[in-house]
């Protein structure tokens, strides 16, 4: 006869069960996004940590971030070497031995003897591996052209591999280089159109089209970007690859962002500071200088600042427009005449971490480029993406109205 | 309401100034806000020219494309390439009987225990050798008279088509010389046919031999049976190519419909082939789809639930920890993603696909370390923070009286979650999804490195197997080529015109999602 049920009573275990599933699974797939970016962190971290800092005194691998990069020329002792790779081969061929002794039956000795020998072998292994890194010789070069006589081939083998030895110097004043040009023209046309369009156009269909064009542009994509910024500026006007395309390539890509970004933050400040403003008489310049642009800046500074994040961090657009991958001056080395400065290619990070990693083979003697590459070059854009999200969220607590 | 307030304060200042100082206040007012309006106009013409000039550069495609289209069959390469065809079917009929070859060495390997020489032995047979080699074989008298005949084509075209750097000058069409050559190309006819009819008969014959082979399952003499169908078919096709030979115009026209399906619809991107270089879309179309639908299948459950997650159930604590973290994802740079790709990751699922824990799966090992689903699954990574960012927004601006009235009504966290808070920020998670796609197919660095950059389209055929096949992409495309064309080119502007594809897809992608959000969401407010 009970047909009323109490609501307020216990809820069935069931269901109690399924909720907590559901709500773990959920947590597992945020910490699942954590770890896998954190992979990524701890593996270029780890890995470019040991290019870009030493043991001794002054710890940071002054070097590797001021010099240019240069062919690397190895010497291996011939002798290990030879024996090492008998040692695999064995290695190998045990191996091949015991798996196809797992099939027949009644031979665990064997096989038992065989990984015996196998564990000695790599034993033996790990012993060469070290013997061949304390006899190895490395050279960068401009070691190597100082060189008086070179190592004996009868007891070295020697290889060399591109772009391996040296630094990444020219590349990281190469992005500077990009990042400060680009971002100047960005934010000089960026923040005068942003103010024109919020304080001074007038409402109606046509700020309308131009804003919703505006915002639809910053979706596109940079590559897209540098294949107009490769027609106008490199082939059309005839700058070649250079330091100016780059800067107005990138800067137009970044342009729709501050644009936007800093019209948004403009428009965020209440009437009423700008109606007080005017109702005391000041002119609409002097308002907008005195109570619009002081409220807006920090906006204005947290958009450029990603604006510079992206812009650093884009490989796109200035692979055709402004970067070369190998370039021996530095920038202001072997002018002719001052604008020269401008119609230069330079180096540039992502540009070489894009070289480095699919043009040059991947082993332990290129890691340390190309992990130090990309941990330098995170650990740029990363401050600078940082600094964006932690002035934003003091933003957000600051100013509200 | 911005008018009015700009007329204020001359109407209603209440401070007199004198005339002059009121005067200059006013010029200078004046020039400050032309000052701006020149700025800005100058910021919006100088997207517009480039968005203008991006047109321009990439519509010369069609106008250039048809030009090359009509020099390609008035020349006579067309008709070179209608008789190759038949030989194309021919050669991949062959690498079908090549794989009945290798289960057959397969077979003898693994199930009957061989030895390689024993194999050797029982293969290499005389009436073996005669089917696999001689049949393709068969085919070089005619594939020698094709490269002639195309070669010969081809000097046509040189000739009478393109314009002479030295003289500028282009050699009359009408000129007798021309018509000779045309004539040459049409006469060689009847040598094509005979070949062409030899290597029919050869190739019966070879497939007859093949009959007497006692085939050791099964499996493969079925398999050999397809084959003997496929090629009695290419037999009957022969047929028709003879028709379009014989129904074929050197002057017919060329509507200008088929210099757009040729872009669009288009199965081969080649910029280096024998004949004439072909620029259609569709492979880098469905690798840039593939990759993106990878990408976004592993990344929005992810962080859809990430964002209810971190809105909804997590402590302060977690959120301001994990929310910030989640957003500075997205300032890792493309390539830094991507040199992890090609130095960890891709080396990693090949690792994994080879453990014989998984050999179970029938795509498993997988066969290359770059594909689809490694440059997927990379790019799943990159369109988190945007997808989560914008759904978690979305989420929050989802009143709190909804969440209190629900609670109150005694629905339980995963009800009101469920079915309160998730439907009414539906409009914005799906716009939020919608910009990751916008991001994924805009992606360049990380396909570029890690998706294999091989033109071709997958064999959906294959099932799931399909996303371990390397793919190449539109951005990809651009990337790797834009650097070695020549200005004005055909295959400059035709990278134009993938680059204006993608724009569109990427207007259309944020249009859209501005849609949802202003049809669905308002509501809301």
């Amino acid at each position: 006869m009970q047909m009323h049920i109490n609501k307020f009573t216990k809820r069935p275990a069931r269901d109690a069960a399924v909720e907590n599933l559901l709500i773990t699974s959920f947590r597992i797939a945020t910490y699942l996004i954590v770890i896998a970016a954190g992979c990524i962190f701890v593996n270029i971290t780890y890995n470019g940590a040991k290019a870009v800092f030493q043991a001794e005194a002054p710890f940071v691998n002054i070097g590797f971030l001021t010099q240019k990069p240069q062919t690397l020329h190895v010497y291996e002792p011939k002798a290990i070497f030879f024996e090492q790779n008998a040692v695999n081969k064995q290695i190998v061929a045990l191996e091949q031995q015991s798996e196809a002794l797992a099939y027949s039956k009644n031979s665990d000795k064997e096989i038992l003897s065989i990984q015996e020998e196998i564990a000695g072998l790599k034993a033996r292994n790990k012993m060469l591996e070290k013997a061949r890194k304390s006899g190895r010789l490395l050279y960068s070069d401009s070691e190597y052209q100082k060189l008086e006589a070179l190592p004996d081939p009868e007891n070295y083998i020697y290889n060399n591999y591109a772009y391996s030895g040296g630094g990444i110097g020219p590349a990281i004043i190469g992005t500077c280089l990009l990042v400060i040009g680009s971002i100047t023209i960005a934010l000089l046309l960026g923040v005068l159109c942003a103010i024109f369009l919020s304080e001074y156009s007038r409402p109606g269909k046509t700020l309308q089209l131009v804003r919703l064009s505006i915002l639809n542009l910053s979706g596109v994509p940079s590559i897209v970007f540098g294949l107009f910024g490769f027609g106008i500026f490199v082939l059309f006007f005839g700058w070649g690859v250079s330091l100016i395309a780059g800067w107005f390539t990138l800067a137009i890509m970044a342009l729709p962002v501050i644009i936007t970004a800093s019209e948004e933050s403009m428009r965020s400040i209440p009437k009423g500071f700008r109606e007080g403003s005017l109702a005391l008489g000041a002119s609409e310049w002097t308002t907008i200088r005195t109570n619009v642009l002081p409220y807006a800046l920090p906006g204005i500074l947290t958009s450029s600042i990603m604006g510079i994040a992206r812009v650093a961090g884009e490989t796109a657009p200035i692979m055709f427009t402004a970067a070369f991958a190998l370039r021996d001056q530095l920038p202001w080395q072997g002018l002719e005449k001052p604008s020269d400065f401008f119609f230069q290619g330079v180096m540039a990070l992502p540009y070489h971490i894009y070289v480095v990693s699919s043009k040059i083979p991947q082993n332990e003697y290129t890691r340390n480029m190309q992990y130090g590459t990309a941990f330098v070059f995170l650990c740029i854009v990363g401050a600078f993406a940082l600094s964006s999200i932690l002035l934003r969220i003091r933003l957000r607590s600051k100013y509200r109205w | 309401m911005r008018e009015q307030e700009k007329k204020q304060p001359e109407a209603a200042s209440p401070f007199e100034l004198n005339a002059k100082a009121k005067h200059s206040k006013k010029a200078k007012d004046r020039s400050i806000k032309f000052f701006f309006r020149n700025c800005a106009v100058l910021t919006i013409a100088i997207l517009t020219l480039i968005t203008v000039f991006l047109f321009k550069e990439g519509l010369g495609f069609f106008t250039q494309e048809y030009d090359a289209l009509v020099s390609y069959r008035q020349s006579g390469m067309e008709y070179v390439d209608i008789q190759q065809q038949p030989i194309d079917t021919y050669v991949r009929l062959h690498q079908n009987l090549i794989r009945i070859r290798a289960d057959w060495i397969n077979h003898l390997r693994e199930v009957e225990q061989l030895s390689v020489n024993q194999v050797q032995a029982r293969i290499e047979t005389s009436k073996v050798n005669d089917l696999f080699f001689g049949y393709l074989e068969a085919s070089y008298p005619v594939r020698d008279y094709l490269a002639s005949q195309l070669d010969f084509a081809k000097s046509v075209e040189q000739k009478y088509f393109t314009k002479n750097l030295k003289t500028e000058a282009q050699w009359s069409k009408d000129s007798t010389d021309y018509q000779k050559a045309i004539q040459q190309i049409q006469d060689q006819r009847t040598e094509y046919s005979r070949l062409i009819d030899m290597l029919a008969l050869e190739a019966k014959q070879r497939v007859r031999s093949g009959i007497l082979i006692d085939w050791p399952n099964e499996k493969i003499s079925q398999q050999y049976t397809e084959f003997v169908e496929a090629q009695s078919r290419f037999t009957d096709s022969l047929n028709s190519t003879n028709l379009q030979l014989d129904t074929y115009n050197f002057s017919q026209p060329v509507a200008f419909k088929n210099v757009f399906m040729s872009f669009l619809t288009g199965r081969v991107w080649s910029s280096s082939s024998a004949s004439k270089d072909q620029y259609g879309l569709l492979p880098l179309l469905t690798g840039s789809l593939s990759i993106s639908i990878i990408a976004l299948l592993i990344a929005v459950p992810f962080s859809v639930s990430a964002a209810i997650y971190l809105n909804q159930i997590a402590g302060p604590t977690e959120r301001n920890i994990i929310k910030p973290y989640i957003e500075f994802i997205s300032a890792i740079p493309s390539v830094v993603i991507g040199f992890f790709g090609v130095a960890v990751f891709g080396q990693g699922v090949l690792n994994l696909s080879n453990l014989p824990l998984l050999s179970w799966l029938p795509f498993f090992p997988i066969q290359e370390r770059l594909n689809a689903l490694t440059a997927g699954a990379l790019l799943a990574l990159m369109a988190t923070p945007t997808i989560f960012t914008l759904a978690e927004d979305a989420i929050n601006n989802v009143p709190g009286k909804l969440r209190e009235a629900s609670l109150a009504m005694g629905a339980t966290r995963l009800q009101t979650i469920f079915k309160v808070i998730v439907p009414s920020a539906l409009s914005g998670i799906i716009s939020a999804i919608m910009l990751g796609f916008g991001r994924i197919i805009g992606e360049t660095m990380v396909v570029l490195l890690c998706a294999g950059n091989r033109i071709k389209i997958p064999d959906f055929m294959e099932g799931i197997g399909a996303v371990f096949e390397p793919v190449h992409t539109m951005t990809g495309v651009i990337a790797q080529e834009m650097g070695e064309v020549v200005q004005g080119s055909l295959h400059y502007r035709a990278l134009f015109m993938v680059g204006i594809v993608l724009f569109f897809l990427s207007l259309i992608v944020n249009y859209s999602a501005q849609w949802v959000l202003r049809k669905y969401g308002s509501e809301r407010n």
